[in-house]
């Protein structure tokens, strides 16, 4: 049974992966659903320019993000300098792979709840208008709600996204271990190293499995989701 | 309405459009041919370490000067492949395409020849390099590499960076060093660990960090400053080997791998890496 358990290296890779995911998820959450409804619902000019720059980082290759990201906040960087002012540290930190990997996760959250608030149905948030409902009430008691498979799906992607990040984190953060050396750098690192195939191999079964994880458990919920809505 | 349904559809395609026409006019454009390699009827994949990327450079714009002699035939194109020389390792025990093998230290040059891939007769001490402590030119910072230095205190607000211990030779050159010197300990949390020597460079020249690199990386290079070198003994002697690799190749590729091998190691290409800040390897001790 020694071979089923996780070797330090392992458990600190995928500690630092799961809290660097959960993170990205709950700092972008509020952000995807702000955009995702400016767009799916408002109109106002430089709308398709803001459209581009959220969805760039899905066209750009990663590696440019890392390094844009890193000219931002290295301690020459006109971001760096403001949060080291206030005693913060993001690049070369896990508070940088959070950054990095909620900036390549963001189009893909704000893409899925976009579509489910454009499909939702305008009529229902009109009877809301004229029944008193502000603009507020409007998105949290029709919008949101009706919108929640999206963005149930939206948190699952970048949840995903996030635990398979390599380029702008490895560009950004590089890779430090316990502090930056999630599951696809530790994998990376090892697939350098001559003679760790095995350690390779076991990093590979980790991810597989855990990304197998987080799709059936987003399917279940989904499912329930769509249930209850249904009735 | 219709009209304004259409706007947003058709941007897209424009952008889409002028891009592909740039992309063609740029390929086809003289500047784009002038950069790529020219179509030569031998292809000579040179695997080494990053840390040889300006030398070897040089060294194999030399040879092709020398080469562009040769009638068309027999001309030689030669393609360098930079990485640590654990990645290099590693991809030549699995079979990759390099036929020449440049490695930063003798350990990973035994994991290929363990592979099998290796021609041992063809093995030699290529040159040798030293350690630096260094930093971006006007970084301020005043360090001794002393016994028992507490870096990470020296270097204050600055994270240190190094390439990754586990493959790259400079990393583990670097660590050895740091545990010689009692300063692992406490450095080893701020250390920033990168793919290879070169990339640890960059990030030095960027101003990212100071930085554990090789003395070659240091010497002749204005945007950066050598604040301390590494005290000899202090770490295994940083010595790079060369060999051809492939033992079942075709007898014509194993014989440019050894023309370009050789002249290697003769007085041109050994006074190019001298050049570069290397120790030839005549001179090592």
């Amino acid at each position: 049974m020694d071979i089923l358990a996780l070797t330090p290296l392992e458990i600190e890779a995928l500690n630092l992966s799961l809290r660097v995911a959960a993170w990205c998820v709950a700092i972008s959450l509020p952000f995807g659903i702000a955009c995702a409804w400016a767009l799916a619902r408002l109109d106002f000019p430089g709308k398709s320019v803001l459209d581009g720059i959220v969805h760039l980082p899905l066209v750009l290759p990663p590696v440019v993000v890392g390094y844009a990201l890193l000219i931002l906040f290295a301690r020459d960087g006109v971001l760096g300098r403001m949060l080291a002012s206030l005693g913060i540290e993001i690049a070369f930190t896990w508070k940088g792979a959070v950054v990095a990997s909620a900036v390549m996760a963001f189009p893909l959250m704000v893409r899925a709840i976009r579509l489910s608030i454009e499909a939702g149905d305008t009529g229902l948030e009109a009877a809301a208008r004229t029944l008193g409902a502000g603009r507020l009430g409007v998105l949290f008691s029709v919008t949101l709600p009706l919108a929640w498979p999206g963005i149930l799906t939206g948190m699952v992607l970048a949840f995903a996204r996030s635990l398979g990040e390599f380029g702008a984190t490895i560009t950004f953060v590089s890779n430090i271990p316990g502090e930056t050396r999630t599951l696809p750098l530790a994998l990376f690192g090892l697939t350098q190293v001559p003679g760790s195939e095995a350690a390779a191999l076991r990093i590979v079964v980790i991810s597989t499995v855990l990304a197998f994880a987080a799709l059936i458990a987003s399917e279940l919920l989904a499912a329930r989701i769509r249930k209850r809505l249904a009735h | 309405m219709p009209g304004m349904a259409r706007r947003p559809d058709r941007r897209p395609f424009v952008l889409g459009a002028a891009g592909l026409a740039a992309a063609l006019i740029l390929f086809a454009s003289p500047i784009a041919r002038a950069n790529m390699a020219p179509v030569a009827n031998e292809r000579l994949v040179v695997a080494a370490a990053a840390s040889t990327l300006g030398a070897l450079n040089d060294a194999i714009r030399a040879y092709s000067a020398l080469n562009d002699a040769l009638p068309a035939a027999r001309r030689l194109s030669i393609v360098p492949v930079y990485a640590s020389s654990g990645a290099l390792a590693r991809q030549i025990a699995e079979g990759g395409p390099a036929r020449v093998f440049i490695s930063a230290n003798a350990k990973w040059m035994d994991s290929v020849a363990r592979a099998g891939r290796l021609r041992p007769d063809t093995r030699k001490l290529f040159v040798a390099n030293a350690l630096v402590l260094a930093a971006r030119a006007g970084s301020g910072l005043k360090i001794e590499l002393l016994s028992g230095v507490d870096l990470a205190a020296r270097l204050g607000s600055w994270r240190l960076v190094t390439a990754d211990p586990q493959h790259a030779p400079l990393g583990q050159y670097a660590e050895a060093a740091l545990r010689n010197l009692g300063a692992w300990k406490g450095i080893e949390g701020r250390l920033l660990r990168v793919a290879d020597a070169a990339q640890a460079r960059v990030l030095v020249e960027r101003g990212a960090a100071a930085g554990i690199l090789y003395a070659t990386d240091v010497a002749g290079n204005r945007r950066l400053e050598t604040l301390a070198a590494f005290p000899q003994g202090s770490h295994p002697p940083a010595a790079y080997e060369i060999a051809i690799v492939g033992m079942a190749e075709p007898a014509a590729d194993y014989a440019a791998a050894r023309a370009f091998a050789d002249w290697l190691m003769g007085s041109v290409a050994q006074g190019i890496f001298k050049s570069h800040g290397f120790l030839p390897a005549a001179e090592v001790r």
